[in-house]
Parts: structure tokens; sequence; C-alpha cells
């Protein structure tokens, strides 16, 4: 009865990383349709131009939505866009300057671009939770 | 917030206040010989004005003459010593003169654009601009989060939209003057540049661009402001437009040779004068954006033009304010808002007609009129005009103009009114006489109405011509409670 518990929990603890933590991302101020696209970067390089470690798509029907991510401590960034028109896109006016909402992690804002990781770099170490306005 | 409550207080004091609440930098500048210039680049209270009655100075409000004067231009530039990095780049404000039998009254509201929130939020010049650099912690995400919505209106529907050129219109209520938000005309087109200078055409059809690099977007709208058709063209430079023109077939686009080499703020940094360069001047057929032509003009620069006509014969002409240098745009409307003024003729603009011939050929005519801020007789916008109003008279101990005055292209005359030294004079509108007045809509049939800061008497004051005859000075003037902020551009609403 004990046993098998026990041989389940370390089984558990050996498929994900060390010590697997809830990051839990909630957005706010978001108009009430579409989808939020999250992008999870680990680390400064792969959020400068490297590919995402998790990427979520998140059904918007209130002003608020939450995506959680299973990850294991570290420092990471976030990049989000909510597609208002749900075309799995983000959409560009014909100057090419962003048309939907954009955010960062920390709701760092950037200058006519992305937020520099500095301000948007953020620790996971226990579960942690960002929010995200728009 | 101490600081803070006595900032506010201190900046919606006049008089003998202002100079107390002016920056100490301005301590250094010389003071003018007459009335203080630096008037005209003070801040408005940010509050606004409450209505109040304009006192009549001489005359009576001609019969038939009614409808609003709306006004835009900067009117909050400093927050303490922390200044903005150019006069272009003052929060808009909008003045509002309602002239009717009995008089006139004004009231006047800034655009609750957010650059205008935030800077008023932290007390502190923040978002990048035309000539200010802003703070590195700036919050920008699309141009219209550091739209200044400070350069004209247009009145459209109930509405009054607050233009800029980088952005999108500010849409307002045309009565209570208070912000709605930016005018999105298309979910693919948010934060689009529409240029301060849209043409209306008779039909009521709404003309506007806007640029970005060597790249135009141009606007096509019907009456009631909604998008008809919109596309991007390609120009033959990435010069700086501030305006264009707009005849009864063409779009005609005059690049100068102020082109744009990078895209780090401040804008006005990024261009570069090429003075050998010709003004290339690109024309679009409005019915078919593909059929273009290009015209080559002598170097020059400019920020406004009249208006546009074509002969019989195809012939294209245009009135246009030409300077040899771009000086005043580049740093000397940057120096105006820390209290400089380094007068340099060679900033001072000219009337001029351009003529595009059918073989391809351009002319440059320049008169001697020293002129800015031209206006037409919109009820027949592309089509034939003799006359184009102007200010004018440029003086070397203070900025602005101060005298009024029309030419005529058919007599090649000019008629002209002096306001003197202490009058800063700014943009006229012509209003037509209506119909029911016995009007004949002929052109030059009615007034012109501006405005003019008397910097002996500290207000600003609404004066009254008749469009024919400027020498024997405003037919009738009225005297504002307040010295408002020198503003660029307005339009006059009939009833
Ligand atoms: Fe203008």
């Amino acid at each position: 009865m004990f046993k098998p518990l026990l041989i389940a929990a370390l089984l558990s603890a050996a498929a994900l990383p060390a010590a697997a933590e809830t990051l839990t991302v909630t957005f706010t101020k978001a108009q009430p349709k579409g989808a939020i696209m999250v992008a999870l970067y680990k680390g400064e390089d792969t959020y400068n131009g490297g590919k995402p470690i998790k990427a979520e798509t998140v059904t918007v029907t209130g002003d608020t939505a939450t995506v959680t991510f299973e990850v294991e401590p570290g420092q990471y960034g976030i990049k989000a866009f909510h597609d208002l028109n749900g075309n799995g896109k983000m959409d560009f006016n014909p100057f090419g300057m962003p048309t939907e909402p954009f955010a960062f992690s920390n709701n760092a804002v950037g200058r006519m671009g992305p937020a520099k990781w500095d301000d948007a770099a953020f620790e996971v170490s226990g579960n942690t939770t960002q929010n995200i306005s728009f | 917030m101490t600081d803070l409550s006595r900032r506010s207080f201190l900046s919606t004091v006049t008089g003998a206040g202002l100079m107390a609440a002016a920056p100490k930098s301005w301590a250094a500048a010389a003071p003018s010989a007459s009335g203080d210039w630096r008037l005209g680049v003070a801040n408005a209270p940010a509050e606004g004005y409450a209505p109040s009655a304009l006192t009549r100075l001489h005359g009576q409000m001609p019969k038939g003459l009614s409808g609003t004067l709306y006004r835009n231009g900067p009117g909050w530039f400093r927050y303490g010593d922390d200044v903005t990095g150019h006069w272009f780049d003052g929060d808009g404000m909008i003045q509002k003169y309602d002239l009717t039998a009995s008089g006139v009254r004004h009231t006047g509201r800034f655009v609750d654009t957010v650059k205008h929130r935030v800077e008023q939020k932290r007390q502190a010049i923040v978002m990048p601009g035309f000539g200010t650099k802003g703070r590195a912690d700036a919050p920008v995400t699309s141009n219209d989060d550091v739209n200044a919505a400070n350069t004209s209106v247009l009145r459209v529907g109930d509405e009054l939209w607050a233009l800029w050129e980088g952005g999108s219109p500010y849409r307002m209520d045309a009565q209570t003057l208070l912000t709605r938000g930016p005018k999105t005309f298309r979910d693919d087109l948010k934060g689009m540049a529409f240029l301060a200078h849209p043409k209306v055409e008779p039909s009521g059809r709404i003309w506007s661009a806007g640029f970005m690099g060597a790249k135009a977007w141009i606007w096509q709208l019907s009456p009631n402001g909604e998008m008809e058709q919109g596309a991007i063209i390609d120009l033959p430079a990435a010069g700086y437009a501030h305006d264009w023109v707009v005849s009864e077939h063409y779009l005609i686009l005059p690049m100068q040779p102020w082109v744009a080499k990078t895209r780090t703020p401040p804008f006005v940094d990024s261009l570069v004068w090429e003075a050998d360069q010709p003004i290339r001047v690109l024309v679009v057929d409005k019915t078919d954006f593909s059929k273009r032509r290009l015209f080559e003009l002598p170097s020059a620069t400019y920020f406004h033009t009249g208006d546009a006509w074509e002969d019989s014969d195809g012939t294209i002409r245009f009135d246009v304010c030409l300077a040899k240098s771009p000086q005043f745009g580049a740093t000397g409307a940057r120096e105006l808002v820390k209290g400089i003024y380094k007068g340099d003729e060679h900033t001072e603009a000219h009337l001029a007609l351009i003529t595009l011939r059918p073989n391809g050929k351009a002319e440059m005519e320049l008169t001697k009129a020293s002129a800015e801020f031209p206006q037409t007789d919109h009820r027949v916008q592309g089509l034939r005009h003799d006359l184009v109003a102007h200010v004018g008279g440029y003086l070397k101990d203070r900025p602005g103009a101060h005298m009024l005055s029309t030419y005529n292209w058919r007599t090649g005359k000019s008629d002209t009114h002096d306001f003197g030294h202490d009058a800063i004079v700014e943009e006229a509108l012509f209003v037509p006489r209506p119909a029911t007045a016995g009007g004949t809509g002929k052109e030059a049939d009615g007034w012109f109405v501006g405005t003019v800061l008397n910097l002996k008497a500290r207000a600003t004051e609404l004066h009254v011509f008749d469009a024919g005859n400027l020498k024997d000075g405003p037919v009738a003037s009225w005297r504002s409670q307040h010295a408002t902020p020198l503003g660029f551009h307005g339009t006059f609403a009939q009833p």
C-alpha cells in the first residue's frame, strides 16, 4: 500500500526536471475576443532571437486570461501578443507597425520595439506568478 | 504632491506669475525691446480655458458672419526646467472661438493624448517626438503613444479631429472638445500616419497621406470620414513632407531634398539637407494610383502649400511658401522653446507659383512676398484661384509674422495690413459670405478671420477683414481674456 505510492512519486520526479515549478501567467485588461499567443524564453540569448522553450495559445473570453507552464528554475522572459482577429499571427499596418496589442513579462515596455531582456527577465524559483497587462 | 500642485498653480497664473514660472534658463535670454514674444511658447493652463467673452475693440460682426473658428497648436512645453526639444512637440491644444451677432466667445482644451497624460502624470518631458529625444523608459508601443495631436484640425460630422502627421487623427467632440481617442479607419490601418494637411474636395471627399521613409500611404475618405480606399505608393525620395497638394485630378507630392536617413529619434535629427538636390514632385492620378509622373524643381524647402489647379491644357499650378534653408525647422524652432531667437533671413519663406507642364518641364516663379500659412478659398479646392492669403514680414529681434496679406496671381498685386512690431500674426482663414447674406459665391466675397498675439496687451485678438480689402485694416476686432500659445492651423465651421 505504502510502497507503490513512494515508487510512483519517485518515478514522476524522475520524468520531470529536477524541481518542476509552476509558472502562472495572468493577462489582464484584454479585450474579450481572439486569443493570446504566449512565448516563453529561457535565458537572454533565446529571448533575443532564439526559439521559445514553450509556447501556448489561450482563448480570451473575458478581460483576463491565464496560462500555466511547468518549468525548471531559472531566468525567463515572456513575449505575448493578443491575436484579436484570430488569424493566428501578429498583424502589422502597411508601415510595419503592430496593429494588435503586445506585452512582455514584468510589463516591460520597449521603445518602438520589443522590451529589453534586462527589463523583461524574471526569476522562477518556486511557484511563480506573472501578471501582464495589455 | 506639494511640488506638483505648486507647479500647476504657477502655470495657470498669467502676467507676473508667468515669468515666475518661467524656467531659470530664460533669465539668460535678452529681453525683447517690446512685448515678450516668449508669451507665445508659455504653458497654457493644464485645465484649459473656461468659456469667456472676448472684449470688442472696434467694429461690428458683419452680417452673415457666424460660426466657429477652431485652432490647434502646441500648448504645453515644459515642466520647470525640463523643456520639450522642439516647438512642434508641445502638446496639442484646441482654441474654439464662437462668432455670433452678439460677439465672440472663447474656450480651449488640451487634446487628451497618451503623451499628454503620461507627461502630466510624471510632470516631465518623457516621449520622443519631432525634435525631442525622449526618455529611455518612455512607454511607447505605437505611433499614437507619441502623437502630439498639435498641428491642425478637421471638422468631420459632429467630431473635430486634432491632427498631427505621424499618427492617427485624435477624435474630439466638436462642441465640448472632450477627447474620444485616436481614429482607426480599419483594423489593419491602426496607427497609420495621417497628415495635418488633408485636402477636402468641393464634393466633400477627403484626401490625406502619411509618410514613412520613401513610402507614402494615400487616404481616400468619404465626406463623413470613412475609408473609401488607401494604398502605398513609392516615393522618389524620403523627403520630409509636412504638406502636399491636390488638384481636381491629381495628388501632388513635392518631395523636398530634406531627407530622412535614419529612424532614430528625434525625427528632425534624421533629416539631412541636400542643398544640391532638386525637389522631386510626384504627380499621381486620383483615379489610378499607378499612373505617375515625375517633375524636378530647383532645390528649396517648404512647410506649406496653398492650393493647386489645372489649366485647360493639363498644366498643373500650385502656390507654395519656399525657403532657402530648413534651419528654422532643424534648429530655430528648437531654440524657441528655450526662449532663444536668432533671426536668420535664409529661413524666411516667400510665396512662389509652381508650374508643371504636360511636356514634363517644371517652373518655379518666386515672388517677393514674405509668406507663411497660405490659405485659399476652400470652396474651390483643387480649382483655379486668384487669391492666396498669408502671413509675413519677419523681424530680426523676435519670431513670427507681423503682417497679413493676400497675393493675387492674376494681377501680381499684394494687399497687406501691418499689425506692427508688437503683434505676432497667426493663420487667417477665408470665410465665404453666405447666400442668405447676399453672398455671390465669387472668390474674395467674404472675410478673412484670424488671430493675433498682441504682445503689448498680453492677449490674443481675433480680427475680421473684408477679404477684398486688407490694407484698410480689420472691419471688427475683439480681444481675448487670455494670451493663448501661438498656434499652427485652424478650420472655420459655418452653420
Ligand atoms: Fe502645417
